[in-house]
């Protein structure tokens, strides 16, 4: 089903070698298991038996190496990532690491020695890669030292190997397991005079460890925040206001509280009741009759319609844009151009549809309270619980399960955690689990930001584009979360995949006249970082309107990307290993057509080519090829598996959408709000093709141009008719 | 492996990360941030106490507790506190005057905080000197939005 | 009309200090909000509280939008004798808010 190649694209940098995903250490899997600490004793973070030697390395006696975890898991496989990330410059024996996890509370006990808990903006590698293979070097240089006292020989004169040392000179060997105890008392070595390995170096590094989470996930034993038993559970199921920014005003609990099993019906903050009972099933149906009155507000008057007119109002106003690009005369250019190419795009809200519902176990008494629950961020579930309870976070712990499913839902918003302790606060010492129901998880999400963008681009006599006016008009993620992040009234975040600068989320076309520009329009509908955030929808933007313009200047939509991308050789090296491993010059069967994209986001360079066909209005996706630049290439495989992952969660976006109407979600399950099927999932090739210079992020950039490039071949299997309204469903079509 | 390579490599993170302007706030250095009140002066860490949380959740609403050790005489006293951010688009975000009829300075309230940054309290005393404790607080939702 | 809540904690004898604890109903607007058509929402926070005890000033805070909404602030003052505490307070849209109370020392 998916093949994955390795390219080394960069002809300066290392031996041109076709890096082959290898299954050398497969076999080798983290044998020893995951200590995941369900409630900690104390603050204490156990040493299992072993000696810590740093923070990050705990070395056992019969030579097992522990390695602490400070991220999430959340199927994106970082914890396999960092856990090669300090065993490669630890030089242990990869068959006998095991990882161990910790607390927000142990975090700080030890002054946050772990630094940041935060998994999000697929940072979990690249921002914290260089300090934990410094703390594996650390070690394994505490151990030495330990070794070359241990012999009275000069430290230089060992060597090491999967955790055994050797003297060369006097044949004395020995290993990790017997040098730990002493290891661990000596002084860490200065952090400046560590040199890490170089990748061509790696051993570990670049390989695809086998993921110890696979198996529990496929046969069910794997137990998820949503399966926290605890004795003594009640459970709660909760309705808040169905219209953002409305009111509970009253219930009438005298209707259910008879019912068996029905423990309290109790009003939890000022816009949600919760019912307590001996069992979900029975707390969620008592929930369903209980007659509630509301207090919907002015909100209430709100539609997909009334906001569509201010995101089009937003398209050509004066008001409240801001120009963040504005090189040459772009009116000038569009106007003397030999042809004009016009086109308003538009995207929905989209709900993160994580398929564990958010959940939250809480236990609150007068002097301590704990909560279970799956989080992007344990320490903000700390700081969520201590903030809620008004107890000081020396009193609060958070323990964080597997989640099933984050996707930007589960870090800054923790709204389930606060729920679940206000509950839990009513009721001391009672463990209260609160589920959402599909229904409520669907209507309170944080969404993807509503947006449309107008795009006129001028191409000259030779088809060349000489000028383009892009401007988004759209909610800002900034503007309900953080406001005051957004500086000068100029919200930059919402032109992701737009911006001049390098590094992080830029541009890779050059046009002798552009403009980019950000209308904020905002509504009263919670907005959230969704997987890939604003490249998402900017992606489709700009990459299906390229198609356009490539169209009206008839040329093939790959060669008129390589005329504008020449400038930046990073984009154009993605573009050209997916029209490489795609095949984009050999002709296709008839009846299938394709399409291209190419984006940066958080770091690393993608492009994408789907090749779909189409059958009255029935679009079958066949093929996905997708290649991109991370920079370097920890694991592979997993690299791979966050590639497959994203091309499902890009095609659930094509064809869903959280529309408004009186104020307040329509979409409640997924018989009205599609997401990607078995049946619809298309072949994936990926080709990773790090250039070894900088450290790009995996869990999100790959996402972007999945949608694009599937919309691209649609335009392309319809004679050039673009989709520019999504979902699909606003133009018939339907994927199957 | 050629010259260049080997120094973006002696970088760590490399120039991929971080690379963008003004996305959001930056940190604003301790000198820079003290000097329109300090002036030339010295600042010494000592006798002001600045209690925070070292994690906040969103920072809308993060209580704080500022005591500084004096006397609180006529000859000795503390004349002013201020309440620094090194991180919100306003830096300052209290200031406090007391004269001898206050009889010891402990002020607790609420600030807003844009963001992980430090706090600071910067004391001035009846004798001209300025005291300094600081505290770092990372604010969670933050952490998630900075993360672009 | 700004609603407020004074509490006073009066000086035990012999010490003399009194603790003043306020939280005010006032939204410290910060100016950085947007509305729906992307505009900043104006800023209005409360800038200036004094306290007065017995006519004389013993207390004055400078507040700025980096002061949570529904400020909440508490402070010491000497009060050698019984007496009449008056806190008062403004805006930036110039409304003025007020609270007193008699601070009676106990023995």
């Amino acid at each position: 089903m998916t093949t994955t190649t390795m390219k080394n694209q960069n002809q300066v940098a290392l031996t041109r070698r076709q890096f082959v995903v290898s299954s050398a250490l497969a076999s080798g899997g983290l044998a020893l298991g995951f200590h995941f600490p369900a409630a900690a004793q104390s603050n204490e973070l156990s040493t299992l038996g072993g000696s810590e030697i740093n923070a990050w390395v705990v070395v056992r006696p019969d030579d097992s190496c522990v390695i602490r975890i400070a991220r999430a898991e959340m199927g994106q496989g970082t914890h396999t990532g960092l856990a090669q990330l300090v065993a490669e410059e630890l030089e242990c024996d990869w068959a006998k690491v095991s990882l161990q996890t910790f607390t927000p509370g142990q975090n700080l006990a030890r002054k946050r020695v772990w630094r940041n808990m935060s998994t999000g903006g697929s940072r979990g590698i690249r921002e914290s890669h260089e300090y934990v293979r410094q703390g594996g070097a650390a070690a394994r240089i505490m151990l030495l030292q330990a070794a070359a006292a241990e012999w009275k020989v000069p430290v230089t004169e060992l060597s090491v190997e999967k955790g055994v040392v050797t003297h060369a000179a006097s044949g004395k060997a020995t290993s990790y397991g017997k040098l730990a105890s002493q290891a661990s008392k000596l002084p860490a070595p200065d952090p400046k005079s560590i040199v890490l390995k170089h990748p061509k170096d790696w051993k570990i590094l670049g390989k695809s460890p086998r993921r110890l989470d696979t198996a529990p996930k496929v046969n069910g034993s794997l137990k998820y925040g949503i399966d926290t038993v605890l004795p003594g559970m009640q459970y709660a199921a909760i309705k808040a206001c169905p219209v953002f920014g409305g009111k509970l005003v009253s219930f009438d609990a005298s209707k259910i509280s008879s019912r068996r099993g029905i423990k309290a019906v109790v009003r939890v903050d000022d816009e949600s009741v919760a019912v307590l009972a001996d069992s979900f099933w029975r707390a969620k149906s008592a929930l369903e009759v209980l007659p509630i009155t509301w207090d919907f507000g002015p909100n209430g008057k709100e539609s997909s319609a009334t906001i569509a007119e201010r995101l089009r109002e937003g398209l050509t106003s004066t008001n409240n844009v801001f120009a963040d690009i504005d090189q040459g005369n772009v009116a000038e250019a569009i106007q003397g151009a030999a042809k004009k190419i016009e086109a308003v795009y538009g995207t929905p809200f989209v709900s993160h549809a994580c398929m564990e519902p958010m959940n939250c176990t809480a236990r609150v008494t007068a002097d301590r309270a704990e909560v279970w629950v799956p989080s992007q961020n344990a320490e903000a579930s700390l700081a969520a619980l201590a903030a809620v309870t008004g107890l000081p976070l020396e009193k609060c712990e958070a323990y964080n399960p597997p989640l099933g499913g984050g996707f930007g839902r589960r870090g800054g918003t923790q709204d389930y955690v606060r729920q679940a302790a206000l509950i839990a606060k009513q009721f001391p010492g009672t463990p209260v689990k609160l589920i959402w129901t599909r229904e409520e998880d669907m209507t309170h999400d944080y969404f993807r930001p509503i947006g449309q963008c107008r795009l006129v681009a001028g191409i000259d006599a030779k088809g060349d584009m000489v000028g383009l006016h892009l401007r988004v008009s759209g909610q800002s993620i900034n503007a309900y979360v953080s406001p005051h992040n957004i500086i000068d009234g100029k919200d930059r975040r919402q032109l992701q995949g737009y911006w001049k600068d390098p590094g992080e989320s830029q541009l890779g076309y050059t046009v002798p006249n552009l403009k980019v520009e950000y209308a904020m329009r905002n509504t009263h509908v919670p907005v959230g970082p969704w997987r890939g955030v604003n490249t998402n929808q900017n992606a489709i933007y700009l990459e299906c309107f390229i198609d356009e313009v490539a169209k009206a200047a008839g040329k093939d939509p790959l060669t008129f990307r390589r005329n504008l991308i020449k400038n930046h050789p990073k984009h154009l090296g993605v573009l050209d290993a997916v029209a490489d491993k795609g095949g984009w010059d050999k002709p296709l069967a008839p009846g299938m057509f394709r399409g291209i994209a190419q984006f940066m986001g958080y770091g690393s360079y993608t492009a994408a080519i789907a090749e779909v066909s189409i059958k009255g209005n029935d679009v079958k996706v066949h093929r996905v090829i997708l290649a991109t630049n991370c920079g370097h290439a920890v694991n592979p495989v997993q690299i791979a598996s966050q590639i497959e992952g994203s091309v499902a969660y890009g095609m659930d976006s094509l064809q869903s959408e959280s529309s408004v109407k009186d104020g307040r979600i329509v979409e409640k399950n997924f018989d009205t709000y599609p997401i990607a099927r078995m049946y619809q999932m298309p072949k994936i090739e990926s080709v990773i093709a790090p250039t070894y210079d900088f450290w790009g992020g995996v869990g999100e950039p790959t996402i972007c141009v999945v949608a694009p490039a599937i919309l691209n071949a649609i335009a392309a299997a319809r004679g050039g008719k673009p989709v520019r309204m999504l979902p699909l469903k606003n133009e018939g079509l339907r994927l199957v | 492996m050629n010259l260049r390579r080997r120094l973006l490599w002696a970088l760590g993170l490399g120039w991929g990360w971080g690379a963008t302007p003004a996305l959001f706030a930056q940190h604003v250095p301790q000198e820079r941030l003290l000097q329109p009140y300090v002036g030339v002066n010295a600042v010494q860490k000592g006798r002001v106490k600045l209690e925070i949380a070292r994690l906040a959740d969103n920072g809308f609403n993060v209580p704080l507790k500022v005591s500084v050790a004096s006397p609180m005489t006529a000859q000795d006293h503390v004349r002013r506190l201020l309440l620094l951010s090194n991180r919100n688009p306003r830096p300052l975000m209290a200031a406090f005057e007391f004269g001898p009829s206050s009889d010891q300075v402990s002020i607790a309230t609420r600030v807003r905080l844009g963001g992980s940054q430090t706090v600071y309290a910067l004391a001035q005393t009846s004798d001209g000197l300025w005291w300094l404790d600081s505290a770092e607080v990372e604010v969670t939702e933050s952490a998630c939005l900075d993360q672009t | 009309m700004m609603h407020s809540r004074l509490q006073i904690i009066p000086a035990k004898l012999p010490s003399h200090m009194t603790t003043v604890r306020l939280l005010i109903r006032h939204p410290m607007e910060t100016g950085f909000r947007f509305d729906v058509n992307g505009s900043a929402v104006s800023k209005n926070v409360i800038h200036t509280l004094t306290a007065h005890f017995e006519g004389k000033q013993v207390f004055k805070a400078t507040l700025g939008s980096g002061i949570s909404a529904d400020p909440f602030l508490e402070f010491q003052v000497r009060t050698p004798q019984s007496g009449e505490l008056v806190l008062q307070w403004q805006d930036d849209a110039g409304e003025t808010g007020e609270a007193r109370a008699r601070v009676s020392l106990a023995n």
